[in-house]
């Protein structure tokens, strides 16, 4: 029981990011390698204002405006810079590992003298809720963003470019929406992993997109995802699944340094059944697969 | 209406790989009208419709659409005065999204798309569907990448008329379709577009299809119109006359 609600935890916290990771990947079409830059940020953003003496409420909101800012400059450098959709989550990537470290002041910061949003005394449970409030509330609102005139846009802007252009509309517009939404939702999840752990850390965001997409991907195996909401609790599930996976892994007395190995063997997997899955012309998804 | 004059495109212009693609193109299809396009495989036709819908440079001349100049109108503007049906029908279409919600994307087509929930069903958009034969029941929720070619033609020529603009280009739409559904979708767009006096400028190498359409033709050649037959002239004959013409010439 003990493992089931510790996934839970850690679950929900990746759950957001893996739906930042389904803005990104899924519906703008965007390989982003932000993402491992943009989850630290957070993180570092969060610590730094919880241990200043911040509210930790605040220090998530402040997360997500940092880390929409992160998607922006990837988008812009992509979309009027001309730079390589890849090439341009990189530079951003690593832009971003030097700003972490300005941010922080030091590889880590330390949450256990501050008033943080799971400072002790709160109970799992609480814990718990405040966690899958966030999961819930980020879910609907991409839900309901997606179901509206912008959002069907913004899909069809990963799906077809020129679609967009013969509407009288601008592609670079709706990817920087796009990767501003995906990454705030990354660096809000990096934000509650810090405030969950009680510390931030340089390298945190470390293989965190390996993570994310074999959570993707696994969660999109169970739930096929024929429609926006069965994607998005495709992220959900997957992250879910992937964390418990991890802990039961853990606890069984696998080395925790074969984990990474372990997920990208599997993440490997997923990607190579998922095609032959669309060669077969069996794939239901929607959305754009950029990999 | 189209006003074109003296128009010229030219591809990889001012290297020594230039090619004029369009030369000193004059045309003018008053507002409501129909006109067909016609001539070899790299004439231009294709080209003119590229440069109304701004996906290439004029060069030289002026095109003006409405009375306005085509380089003046804002995207939006364009979008709802000039929409094109290409051969390649999911050059307008996402292709895993719902017909549903391909549909729905026309309505706001030259517009801001606002942060309102979109209103798939509204009835002008199940009207189109019945129209064009698309099953509002089982086909609207369906992806659009698992139809047959026939269908997505369908529901492309149903999302460029929900759109409404006052020019629609043809490029060859019906040249990958089978001898019922392409005649049979050419009709309803030809229906629609008089209903609404739609200008359409369509390009074609079906002789079926110019003699169905009972349009003025201009004949391409070279980048250049090297005729024109008025409407009282079109038939197999001249049709086939002119094109050897066109083909003998290059």
């Amino acid at each position: 029981m003990d493992i089931l609600l510790a996934s839970f935890e850690t679950g929900g916290v990746f759950a957001i990011g893996v739906l930042g990771l389904v803005m990104s990947f899924r519906i703008v079409g965007f390989p982003d390698l932000t993402t491992e830059g943009s989850f630290t940020t957070g993180a570092a953003v969060s610590a730094l204002l919880t241990a200043g003496g911040v509210s930790a409420a605040l220090s998530l909101v402040a997360a997500l405006g940092v880390g929409a800012v992160a998607g922006v400059m990837t988008a812009t450098l992509n979309s009027k810079g001309g730079i390589n959709r890849l090439l341009a989550g990189i530079i951003t990537m690593t832009v971003l590992y030097t700003i972490n470290l300005r941010i922080m002041g030091a590889p880590n910061i330390s949450l256990l003298q501050a008033d943080s949003l799971f400072a002790r005394g709160t109970t799992r449970a609480d814990r718990l809720a405040v966690i899958w409030l966030l999961v819930l509330a980020f879910t609907t609102m991409m839900l309901v963003l997606l179901k509206t005139e912008f959002g069907l846009f913004l899909r069809a802007s990963g799906e077809n470019s020129l679609l967009l252009k013969r509407a009288g509309l601008s592609v670079a517009a709706f990817t920087i929406f796009g990767l501003a939404i995906a990454n705030a939702a990354i660096s809000l999840s990096g934000a509650l992993l810090a405030q969950l752990q009680g510390f931030a850390d340089i390298g945190m965001g470390m293989g965190l997109i390996v993570v994310a997409l074999a959570s993707l991907l696994i969660g999109e195996a169970i739930v096929s995802p024929r429609n926006v909401l069965r994607l998005l609790l495709a992220a959900v599930i997957g992250a879910l699944i992937y964390q418990l996976v991890l802990v039961v892994a853990l606890r069984l007395g696998i080395d925790p340094r074969d984990l990474k190995l372990t997920t990208g063997i599997l993440l490997a997997i997923a990607v190579v059944v998922r095609r032959r899955l669309v060669i077969r012309g069996q794939d239901e998804s929607i959305g754009v697969t950029p990999l | 209406m189209i006003e074109i004059d003296h128009a010229g495109v030219a591809y990889n212009r001012g290297t020594d790989r230039e090619i004029r693609a369009l030369v000193d193109i004059s045309l003018t299809v008053p507002g409501g009208t129909w006109l067909t396009l016609a001539g070899p495989n790299g004439s231009g036709k294709s080209t003119l419709l590229r440069l109304l819908m701004r996906e290439v440079c004029l060069c030289e001349g002026t095109v003006m659409l409405g009375g306005k100049a085509l380089a003046l109108l804002s995207a939006r503007e364009h979008a709802a005065t000039c929409q094109i049906i290409d051969q390649d029908v999911l050059h307008n279409l996402a292709p895993t999204m719902t017909v549903e919600e391909n549909l729905s994307l026309a309505s706001c087509t030259g517009r801001r798309p606002r942060f309102r929930l979109a209103r798939a069903r509204d009835e002008r958009l199940r009207h189109m569907a019945n129209e064009m034969e698309l099953d509002v029941d089982t086909v609207l929720r369906r992806q659009v990448r698992h139809l047959s070619g026939g269908q997505r033609a369908r529901v492309a020529v149903a999302k460029q008329l929900l759109i409404d603009s006052h020019v629609l280009l043809l490029d060859e739409f019906t040249s990958a379709l089978d001898p019922q559904v392409g005649p049979a979708l050419l009709t309803r767009v030809r229906e629609v577009a008089a209903s609404r006096g739609t200008t359409v400028l369509m390009v074609t190498h079906d002789l079926g299809e110019m003699v169905a359409c009972q349009a003025p033709v201009a004949f391409f050649r070279r980048g250049r119109v090297f005729r024109t037959l008025a409407t009282n002239d079109v038939s197999r004959d001249t049709l086939r006359e002119a094109f050897s013409e066109a083909v003998n010439c290059e």
